[in-house]
């Protein structure tokens, strides 16, 4: 017979004094555990939606990408070239054009072998008051008709001139003055009927009327000039419009070429906006993943401590418990002759069953815990990464050593015990 | 080859001193089986476990062939006890759990030796106990559970048995199969120092003592 036989035969005989200690280190062992499972799994799993979702905005931007050069090549660049001296930030403040150039350069571009520029459209502005409609402050727009390249096949225009006698009227100025398509309406003296009733634009096209360019030529008194030439669908490599403007600028040094509102700026800037909104949900992400990331460590920090202790105190209280109980057979051991250092080692070889044998259960149980509210699934290779055999056996060695610690003063207490006291008890 | 010379114990408590032994000395030879007997508190059991090894007199010495039992440090008297003495007592003092085979063997744990297993099924035999070898105490009759606590005092061959009133809880008949015991171990060359309030100890004993209060009155020469 060894002194673990008759540990055994205890343990066995007494299950459940046994089975509170093995529970308590478990729970120790399992919330430290899974506490700690669960941080490696916030890690990892941080680490696979960031992961995701910077794949997902490469996708999309790659789409983007796509779209855009696919609109490139189908809609090129929307061009405005303007007078030189026309100062961009009035341009912009403004919305109109106050300076002018010859009608003529559109015929000088037109007459040019320049291959990236198409759809020239010669146009004159001028803000004007409606002196037949009290005044109102409107944009007076005299278009006509694409002037064609000679050296293209005349195509479908793009913008469709207006004839003269003819009145396109923006959607503020019909709505407000009652006007219909059909009206005759007199401006600057001149009568105009009425072909066209803009749709709300919600632009400065709303208070705009547009007429035949030669017209408004002679209505603002400006025959033979222009404010500019809006060139539609220009082509070019890339989205480099330099080289345009470097082309433009040989045939006509007086003007200046601007890219106007097209459907590949817009993209382009979709696309840029739609990058920042990626970038900036994937720091947001970030911020929270790390924010959440920190509220587990404060947790665990916490959590983790207070558990042991308390696991500790219990395995100390149940062990004060289970030698008092045995005071009796302590002391007929004692009698039998066993030594009190085989009496302590018998109290310390069963902590250290209780500690080993709630180390693996606590350590199967923290990581199975750590996965389900990790949120991880048992058969992925997550759950294969997140075993950790250094924290198995980091936990396999202290657990017993913490039992054994927590059993130490009542297992001396039951080594230093009289037998006499025991045995007179009769 | 038990010697005890001006064995004294007192306790001093609250409610006074008390001599428990008071300069008692006994001589029991081999082969020799003494009877002590006494009214309650008479100080039998500090007797007992005074001479065991187990309670350190006030004054006096113990000695057991020729060895002081007090000089020894406390493991070395442990291991002494275990070869040397064995221990019967009236409340039997069977561990719970154990097996009755197992309650045979528990005195090996304190000196391992490779025969205990046929030991223990030889004492079962003898005790006839074999076919409750695998009983745990509580499913034992008292009787039983003596036989027991016989065969335990018995597996390291001690050479002096000290027993407190091991008949105290028993039927005659039972108390004469240890009784019996006794008188055969003394026959095989063992001593044994009995506690008893058992009249019929003197059919076996060879010379019975009497204590009161703490003294010997009479050592039954
Ligand atoms: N720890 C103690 N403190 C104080 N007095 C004690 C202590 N142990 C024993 N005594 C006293 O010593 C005396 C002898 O006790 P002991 O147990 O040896 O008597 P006993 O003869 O075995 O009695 P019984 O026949 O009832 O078993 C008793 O009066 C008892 O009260
Ligand atoms: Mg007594």
């Amino acid at each position: 017979m060894k002194v673990w036989h008759l540990v055994i035969k205890e343990i066995k005989h007494k299950k459940l004094s046994f089975s509170l200690g093995v529970l308590s280190v478990l729970v120790a062992v399992g919330v430290l555990v899974a506490e700690l499972t669960l941080l490696d799994a916030h890690d990892l799993q941080t680490q696979y939606i960031l992961q995701q979702k910077e794949a997902e905005i490469q996708e999309k931007m790659r789409v983007m990408e796509d779209d855009y050069r696919v609109i490139m090549k189908e809609m090129g660049f929307n061009l405005l070239i303007l007078p030189k001296d026309q100062t961009l930030g009035d341009y912009y403040a403004e919305g109109y054009v106050s300076k002018d150039m010859p009608e003529d350069y559109v015929i000088q571009l037109s007459n040019t072998r320049i291959m990236t520029i198409r759809h020239l459209l010669p146009s004159i502005e001028q803000k004007i008051q409606w002196p037949e409609k009290g005044n109102r402050t409107i944009i007076l727009m005299g278009t006509r008709g694409e002037v064609p390249f000679t050296h293209f096949n005349p195509q479908v225009p793009i913008l469709e001139a207006i004839p003269p006698g003819k009145i396109v009227i923006g959607y503020e100025l019909w709505r407000n003055f009652n006007i219909k398509t059909g009206d005759t309406v007199m401006l600057l003296g001149k009568t105009f009927d009425v072909v066209t009733c803009q749709p709300e634009r919600g632009t400065k096209d709303d208070i705009t009327v547009w007429i035949d360019l030669g017209q408004a030529q002679q209505l603002l008194n400006k025959q033979g000039r222009i404010n500019g030439i809006l060139a539609l669908k220009c082509l070019c490599e890339g989205n480099d419009i330099s080289s345009i403007r470097n082309a433009v600028s040989e045939i006509l040094p007086n003007t200046q070429v601007i890219e106007f509102e097209s459907k590949s700026l817009a993209r382009a800037k979709a696309r840029d906006r739609a990058k920042a909104i990626a970038d900036s949900t994937l720091a947001a992400e970030r911020t929270y993943r790390s924010a959440l990331r920190i509220e587990r460590e404060k947790f665990a920090s916490w959590v983790i401590p207070v558990v042991i202790l308390g696991c500790t105190a219990w395995i100390g209280l149940l062990a004060f418990g289970n030698v008092r109980e045995r005071k009796t057979e302590i002391g007929i051991l004692r009698a039998l002759g066993l030594r009190s250092s085989q009496i302590l080692s018998i109290f310390l070889t069963k902590a250290f069953g209780i500690g080993i044998i709630g180390a693996f259960i606590g350590y199967s149980a923290g990581y199975a815990m750590g996965m389900f509210i990790g949120d991880i699934h048992m058969e992925t290779q997550m759950a294969t990464r997140l075993f950790n055999p250094k924290l198995l056996l980091l936990v396999i060695a202290t657990a017993p050593l913490l039992t054994i610690g927590a059993s130490w003063v009542p297992s001396l207490m039951a080594a230093r015990q009289d037998p006499a006291d025991i045995l007179r008890e009769e | 080859m038990l010697n005890l010379n001006m064995v004294s114990k007192i306790y001093s408590g609250r409610k006074g001193t008390i001599a428990a032994l008071d300069s008692v000395s006994m001589h029991i030879e081999s082969g020799e089986f003494i009877g002590v007997q006494g009214p309650s508190g008479s100080g039998k059991t500090t007797l007992l476990l005074a001479a065991g090894g187990l309670l350190i007199p006030d004054r006096g010495t113990v000695e057991i062939s020729g060895n002081n039992l007090y000089s020894m440090p406390p493991e070395k008297r442990a291991i002494f006890r275990a070869s040397e003495i064995g221990f019967v007592f009236q409340q039997f003092h069977l561990i719970s759990y154990l097996t009755v085979l197992d309650n045979i063997l528990v005195p090996s744990l304190a000196i391992p030796g490779s025969d205990a297993s046929e030991r223990a099924r030889e004492l079962l035999h003898r005790f006839n106990m074999t076919d409750r070898m695998h009983h745990t105490p509580s499913e034992l009759s008292t009787g039983e559970r003596q036989r027991t606590a016989l065969a335990r005092a018995l597996l390291n061959k001690p050479k002096l048995i000290l027993a407190d009133e091991p008949t105290g809880n028993l039927d005659r008949e039972n108390a004469d199969i240890v009784l019996l015991a006794f008188d055969e171990f003394t026959k095989s060359g063992g001593a044994v120092l009995m506690v008893t309030h058992d009249e019929t100890i003197s059919h076996y004993a060879h010379r019975t003592c009497k204590l009161i209060s703490g003294k010997i009155i009479n050592n039954g020469e």
